[in-house]
């Protein structure tokens, strides 16, 4: 039973053409992380700093991988079957719930398996090089196949949870994501203080990234004097392992519930459509009441936009609200810790904090704002509609972004309490703080298009998702190489690079004293940003102009 | 209203449509029948204008949507056999977009979405979320959406798909009502006795290539080459049997059964022939008690169109 069920599923995943691209672009970034890294000595030495070097970009390319190639694998693997009505197909079976939990779960982490093990052949060249030994090959494998069930089960629980794949999509990436580089927020704004290492330390070690760090880097685990420190790594296992069986335990209870008939709170059942209709309209809507909402679209107005607002965000989009909030207090906590002075902050890593996680923010929640507008309408059978009418591709994409931006505007509010406190602490002169605000919106405006390209390329909106991360990914962290391997590149690439990169260009203008041997960034960046997002805007339009004529 | 002139579809190796021909006038309703996969929605999608045709024309009210499907638009209305609807909106809000989508100036939108919903009979759902309707008034909404932008053709394929039967008559009411607005409408189905009531002319089309097209009672006769004729007699059926076939020679005459007295005959004839077939009975000393004649109805037509058809693609593929 249970292996019927896996080789469905495996079957219908690998022998898509998304798989396949998946898996070529997967190879081709770790090769090219291996040819680039390549040292040029070649020397056969365990010491040899650059061969260390290579296979730690390689192991963390590796797990980032891992990390972003999860939620496209399992976080749609229930929720499709709901969105398809075939889950109570699936419970009419003779399969027994956890028979399909398990399944679901085996194929989507056979799949992530499949992937690293197809690493293995690209990373053995590490071996020529004395780089690793094979006890660390095996702890390194060892750590990604722990990150594989973890992120697998991650996105199974939220698939399981989840009415539609793309907000499961959403909450798994951002879950996820949060998980790779939320942990070490506290270490960087608490580890002066000899108090806190050992917490922020263990909460570092959420992270595979610090897992992997503490495994290659010597010296990433921090001593203490007043009590042991374990590696981050073993930690991280211990985690991971503690939490995939949690979410396991979850995932099954809420099968088992689904396979049973329907839990009613009250035993009371409400069928009158109107009583449904006024339920609908619970906090914060009923603010915003859609009754209320009688008025016509007004004929200025582009309609996709209005649509996109009234059925997404005042017609059942709570995640937005729940998003805003979600920045709203970490702020709130960030900005607590500044004032409250509980560790010796200097002004520059208050700033560094802020852009940080305004960029991370950008990083985590903005593709998929827009990833799904032009596949949803696919998934929703609606581009037939639009065909027929008389909505062309720029009405249909710049009202797309324009909703977009609006969500944009519920995150900034956020993350408002950070900047009054640079604001009112004088630090910069208006001029730099603009400038700021200006790298951080060309910043949404590449997340926003980099989705929408995606988008119009790409069939499934977990697919177009994942290519949005991947993109932004691509601009935001591998612009960060020249920083962390400067020997590697010519000083005018490298400070080239840097320009490409936001967060570099928003700290060096807000804190004089770092990345001081680049040129000034900012110009560049903003240019490159806006053209870059001019570019994906351009592809994105005629793709859609071709997608709304008709079929050949 | 709607020309179509040797329209034909490939996909790659696949012929989905060879060679249509059609004329339908304005105000008629045509039926378009055939199993799944023969060219029907490929038909109705190029003639809305979503589909690209290899070879051919197709005129939608002088607009040739071959050329210029952008102009088509205004003239013809598709309803899909399945369409999505957008979540978290109200009936009237989901109309609303579409009007504005069409470009129905504010002004006038608001008398639009309250005809078509009026039309369609679906007024009382205009304040329901679109998500939480059944399936037979998602379909009437879906109607009313088609209705907005006042299209002269009416193209819905296989619009009584999953309806109950309730729902399926007063669907077919809908579409007589819409006849009556000197509506044009194309309408694929594969439930054949509610066609054969509206339709003014059907077409048969199978493996791309419209096998029969007429009126239902041209269609019928063109397909029915012998009349079925029942005649019972009060006594002597056996008899009045043995003269019939005495009487007529095989090919004008056979007698498919004798059940008791009544005598089921196949005959190739007119009228003036039956007269005289019946006074030869009478005449002879057969007792005849009534007569009737059974016409096919239309799903033993199509079912001997289609495997006509097949027999036919049998015979060339093993010549």
């Amino acid at each position: 039973m249970l292996t019927s069920l896996i080789k469905r599923e495996m079957t219908t995943t690998l022998r898509t053409q998304r798989t396949r691209v998946m898996a070529f672009l997967y190879l081709l970034a770790l090769a090219c992380v291996v040819i680039w890294m390549w040292p040029d000595q070649a020397l056969f030495s365990v010491a040899a700093q650059s061969t260390r070097s290579m296979v730690l970009v390689f192991v963390l390319t590796l797990v980032a991988l891992v990390i972003l190639y999860a939620p496209a694998v399992s976080a749609t693997s229930i929720v499709s079957e709901k969105e398809n009505n075939s889950y109570d197909l699936l419970f009419a079976s003779r399969l027994r719930p956890w028979e399909i939990v398990a399944g679901k779960l085996l194929a989507a982490l056979l799949v992530l398996l499949i992937f690293v093990i197809f690493s293995f052949p690209i990373f053995v060249s590490g071996f020529f090089l004395g780089a690793v030994s094979i006890q660390e090959t095996i702890r390194i494998y060892g750590i990604c196949a722990v990150t594989s069930l973890f992120s697998g089960l991650i996105g199974l629980t939220i698939s399981a949870r989840s009415r539609s794949s793309y907000a499961a999509l959403l909450r798994t990436y951002s879950f996820v994501l949060l998980l790779g580089i939320g942990p070490w927020i506290p270490y960087i704004l608490l580890s002066s203080s000899s108090f806190w290492i050992p917490v922020v330390h263990s909460f570092r070690a959420l992270s595979p990234l610090s897992a992997v760090s503490s495994l290659l880097i010597p010296g990433f685990d921090p001593q203490s004097t007043m009590t042991e420190i374990r590696p981050a790594w073993v930690l991280y296992i211990w985690y991971a392992c503690a939490g995939s069986v949690v979410l396991f335990c979850i995932v099954l209870i809420d099968a088992y519930r689904m396979s049973g008939p329907p839990i009613r709170k009250n035993q009371k059942v409400i069928d009158d459509p109107t009583e449904l209709s006024r339920r609908r309209k619970r906090f914060p809507f009923y603010l915003i009441d859609p009754d209320r909402r009688k008025r016509l679209l007004a004929d200025w107005m582009n309609p996709v936009y209005a649509r996109e607002l009234r059925s997404k965000a005042f017609g059942g989009g709570i995640w937005i609200f729940r998003g805003a909030y979600l920045c709203l207090s970490v702020s709130i906590i960030l900005m607590v810790l500044m004032l409250g002075n509980f560790t010796q902050f200097t002004p520059a890593t208050i700033k560094a904090t802020a852009i940080g996680f305004q960029i991370g923010l950008v990083m985590l929640l903005i593709p998929p704002l827009t990833a799904g507008g032009i596949t949803r309408e696919r998934e929703l059978r609606m581009i037939d509609d639009l065909r027929l009418s008389r909505i062309g591709a720029w009405q249909l994409l710049s009202g797309k972004l324009l909703v977009a931006f609006v969500f944009v505007l519920f995150l900034a509010i956020g993350s408002v309490p950070l900047w009054i406190v640079i604001v009112y602490m004088q630090m910069n002169t208006p001029q730099e703080l603009l400038t700021v605000g200006a790298i951080l919106l060309s910043t949404v405006l590449l997340g926003l298009t980099s989705g929408l390209v995606s988008s119009s390329f790409l069939r499934r909106t977990s697919a177009a998702a994942a290519a949005a991360y991947g993109l932004l990914c691509i601009v935001v962290l591998s612009t960060l190489l020249p920083y962390l391997q400067p020997e590697k590149f010519a000083d005018v690439i490298r400070s080239r690079l840097l320009s490409l990169n936001p967060f570099v260009s928003a700290v060096q203008v807000v804190n004089s004293d770092q990345f001081n041997q680049a040129q000034v960034l900012w110009r560049d960046h903003l240019m490159f940003s806006l053209l870059l997002s001019g570019l994906f805007f351009v592809i994105a339009y005629i793709n859609v102009r071709r997608l709304l004529r008709p079929e050949n | 209203m709607i020309a179509i002139e040797g329209l034909t579809k490939r996909y790659r190796d696949v012929l989905a449509l060879s060679d249509l021909n059609l004329q339908i006038g304005a105000g008629k309703i045509f039926g378009y029948i055939g199993p799944n996969g023969a060219g029907k929605t490929t038909t109705i999608r190029i003639i809305a204008g979503l589909l690209r045709p290899s070879e051919g024309k197709a005129l939608i009210a002088g607009v040739d949507v071959v050329s210029n499907p952008r102009a088509a638009r205004d003239v013809v209305g598709f309803l899909p056999d399945s369409f999505g609807v957008y979540q978290g909106m109200r009936v009237w809000e989901y109309l609303d977009f579409f009007g504005a989508a069409y470009r129905i100036p504010r002004k006038k939108r608001q008398a639009r979405v309250d005809e078509a919903l009026s039309h369609t009979g679906a007024e009382a759902m205009r304040d329901y979320f679109i998500e939480s309707l059944s399936h037979g008034m998602r379909q009437r909404v879906g109607l009313a959406k088609t209705l907005l932008h006042d299209p002269k053709v009416l193209l819905l394929d296989e619009p009584t798909n999953g309806l109950d039967p309730r729902a399926r008559i007063e669907f077919r009411e809908l579409l007589i009502r819409l006849k009556g607005m000197d509506k044009t409408l194309i309408v694929s189905s594969h439930i054949l006795p509610e066609l054969a009531t509206i339709c003014d002319h059907i077409g048969i089309i199978e493996q791309g290539k419209l096998l029969q097209y007429g009126t239902v009672q041209e269609v019928m006769k063109t397909v029915q080459q012998r009349r079925a004729i029942d005649i019972e007699f009060s006594s002597g059926a056996d008899a009045a049997v043995e003269f019939l076939k005495s009487a007529h020679d095989e090919e004008k005459l056979q007698v498919s059964e004798t059940v008791g007295e009544l005598a089921r005959v196949e005959f190739s004839g007119g009228d003036e022939e039956i007269v005289e077939l019946l006074n030869g009975l009478v005449t002879n000393g057969h007792k005849v008690l009534w007569y009737s004649e059974s016409l096919m109805d239309l799903e033993q037509v199509y079912m001997k169109v289609t495997q006509q058809a097949k027999a036919g693609s049998r015979n060339i593929d093993s010549e």
